[in-house]
């Protein structure tokens, strides 16, 4: 999201908002890869699954119940999470009525990151026997898809389009994390957060003589979600790639 | 009940089961028998689905839920509605209370809430555990946890109870509870397959016994059936003591004087009245005579070997 002087009620907004999310998707993110990655080898390590699974329930119930539950359990946290925003922005008084559907569409945006994340954690619980490796894994995957992959990304934008304007560069960078960085949920929601955004050009008339003024303006969720749909499908379907080959190998595994 | 036909499991280079047949009569308590790594546990697994064998067939009440490497999903699930199992190595959900934990399971098996809370007390009762019902998991000992898995395997009143190695870690009173349980349960016309390493503990309650070797099934029979065949191919051990010295040179039986007028006398079959013929014809009397019982363990490493 980009960032700049709090000039407006709307700016205060999205800076706290952007705060919110950065905070959100990091722990929250850790958590949900966290959950993701012990979801199937701890319990084969521990039998539970064995109890679970010698009852009257398909393995495709049990697996897709579990990703359901922990993604409630995520949920709450979400929740929770929009309650630490709605008081900040209270705080700096902006009325809660005015947020209430963003509030609402970025709950369920970190919803879809989350559940992106947990199904990312499914695929090594699945695929990787002991839980403790797993999870050293799962953590790795997750700093390389947070930090590591968009930095670099980020610094070839820079390195390719060193001498282009501002404005082109943010364009062009939507459309690097949308080609190249499809399968990272938190470049998407960037991208995303981003379009919330609109770049306003003003012509200023002073004494020292006649200048262009840029600010940017809050448009809202909504309207950054439609303009950038094809990004949010992209988390959607990556959700269902990321889910669908853990329950592929779940269905297969044997568990011993 | 149990019907398991050329059941083949391979992990990477190990062949856990292979060719494995099973036959396993309603209202039976079955004892499966082998030394560690024989295959009892990817047997039973298998007949679960939670494992995936290469090839056989497994039938269960009567429905083929396994062929050629693929289970029926459906019939498996309708088949483990009828079946309680209790795991060899599993820890329970540890924040929960065994109240708790019979009421998930209940619900797994879709009970309704009046019916879980009615088997969850009976079942709680019957494993000594209704005292501490709301007492968290994570506190108990290693034998209140085995109970509770026993509970949880009750819980849906089974037609089918799959026991693995279920009396690991329980004390002697534990131990006789337990067995009680089993008698009680077959009593109510459950069918109990029951693996162990702990031959008397199998020998005490189980009326028919099979024994894997590497992935087979090299022997199955009633423990009676079992022990007679011991006897018949080992040679039945007596130990006699008689009035007077007896003269052995003229009979066709292995014979170990033992002591002041005892002799141990081995022979192929059951000698015994032959033996009181031979030692009156000695002019001597039996006074006393012990016909030596191998154990299943005997039989077992005999077996084995």
């Amino acid at each position: 999201m980009k960032q700049g002087n709090v000039t407006s009620e709307k700016e205060a907004i999205a800076v706290i908002i952007n705060h919110v999310i950065n905070m959100a998707l990091l722990f929250l993110g850790i958590l949900a890869i966290v959950f993701g990655a012990g979801a199937v080898n701890k319990e084969i390590e521990d039998g539970t699954i064995r109890i679970a699974l010698s009852k009257s329930v398909t393995r495709l119930e049990y697996f897709l119940g579990k990703f359901l539950a922990q993604g409630l359990v995520l949920f709450l946290a979400i929740i929770l999470t929009s309650a630490v925003t709605v008081t900040g922005l209270k705080w700096v008084g902006v009325g809660v009525g005015k947020i209430f559907t963003d509030v609402v569409l970025l709950n369920l945006l970190l919803l879809l990151v989350m559940l992106e994340f947990i199904a990312i954690g499914y695929i090594m619980s699945a695929f990787i026997r002991s839980s403790g490796t797993s999870l050293g894994v799962a953590l790795a995957v997750f700093f390389v898809i947070y930090l590591v992959i968009p930095a670099y990304v980020d610094y070839k934008i820079y390195v390719a389009n060193e001498k282009m304007p501002r404005e082109e560069l943010g364009k062009i960078k939507e459309e690097y994390y949308t080609k190249y960085l499809f399968f990272s949920p938190v470049a998407q929601l960037e991208v995303i957060t981003d379009s919330t955004m609109k770049e306003v050009t003003k012509r200023v008339v002073s004494s020292h003589g006649v200048y262009e003024s840029i600010s940017y303006e809050y448009v809202g969720l909504w309207n950054a979600m439609k303009t950038r749909a094809v990004n949010v499908m992209l988390m959607l379907a990556m959700t269902l790639v990321y889910l669908g080959i853990a329950t592929w190998r779940f269905l297969r595994m044997d568990l011993r | 009940m149990i019907t398991v036909e050329n059941l083949v499991k391979v992990y990477k280079d190990v062949r856990a089961l292979d060719g494995l047949n099973l036959s396993i009569p309603d209202g039976v308590v079955y004892g499966f028998l082998g030394p560690n790594g024989a295959g009892k546990s990817t047997t039973i697994l298998s007949l679960l689905g939670l494992i995936f064998p290469q090839e056989g067939r497994i039938n269960l009440f009567g429905e083929e839920v396994f062929r050629d490497g693929k289970f029926d999903e459906s019939k498996l699930v309708k088949a483990k509605a009828r079946i309680g199992y209790m795991p060899e190595h599993a820890t329970l959900w540890e924040f929960l209370t065994p109240l708790q934990t019979l009421n998930v399971i209940g619900k797994a098996f879709g009970m309704p809430k009046t019916e879980r809370e009615r088997r969850a007390e009976e079942i709680l009762k019957l494993v000594n555990l209704w005292e501490v019902k709301n007492k968290k998991v994570g506190k108990f000992s290693k034998g209140m946890r085995q109970r509770l898995l026993l509970a949880q395997a009750l819980i849906n009143d089974p037609k089918l109870l799959i026991l693995d190695e279920p009396m690991t870690g329980l004390d002697p009173k534990g131990i006789a509870e337990f067995k009680e349980i089993i008698r009680e349960q077959r009593k109510a016309g459950k069918t109990i397959f029951f693996s162990s390493h702990i031959l008397a503990h199998v020998e005490e309650v189980c009326d028919t016994v099979g024994v894997i070797v590497k992935g087979k099934l090299i022997l199955e029979d009633s423990i009676e059936n079992i022990k007679r065949e011991f006897l018949r191919k080992a040679g039945y051990t007596i130990i006699i003591e008689t009035n007077r010295p007896v003269n052995w040179s003229s009979a066709e039986w292995n014979v170990t004087p033992l002591g002041e007028n005892r002799y141990r006398v081995v022979a192929p079959d059951d000698i015994r009245e032959e033996l009181h013929d031979f030692v009156a014809s000695q002019g001597a009397k039996i006074l006393t005579m012990q016909v030596k019982e191998p154990s299943l363990e005997e039989i077992f490493l005999n077996l084995v070997k």
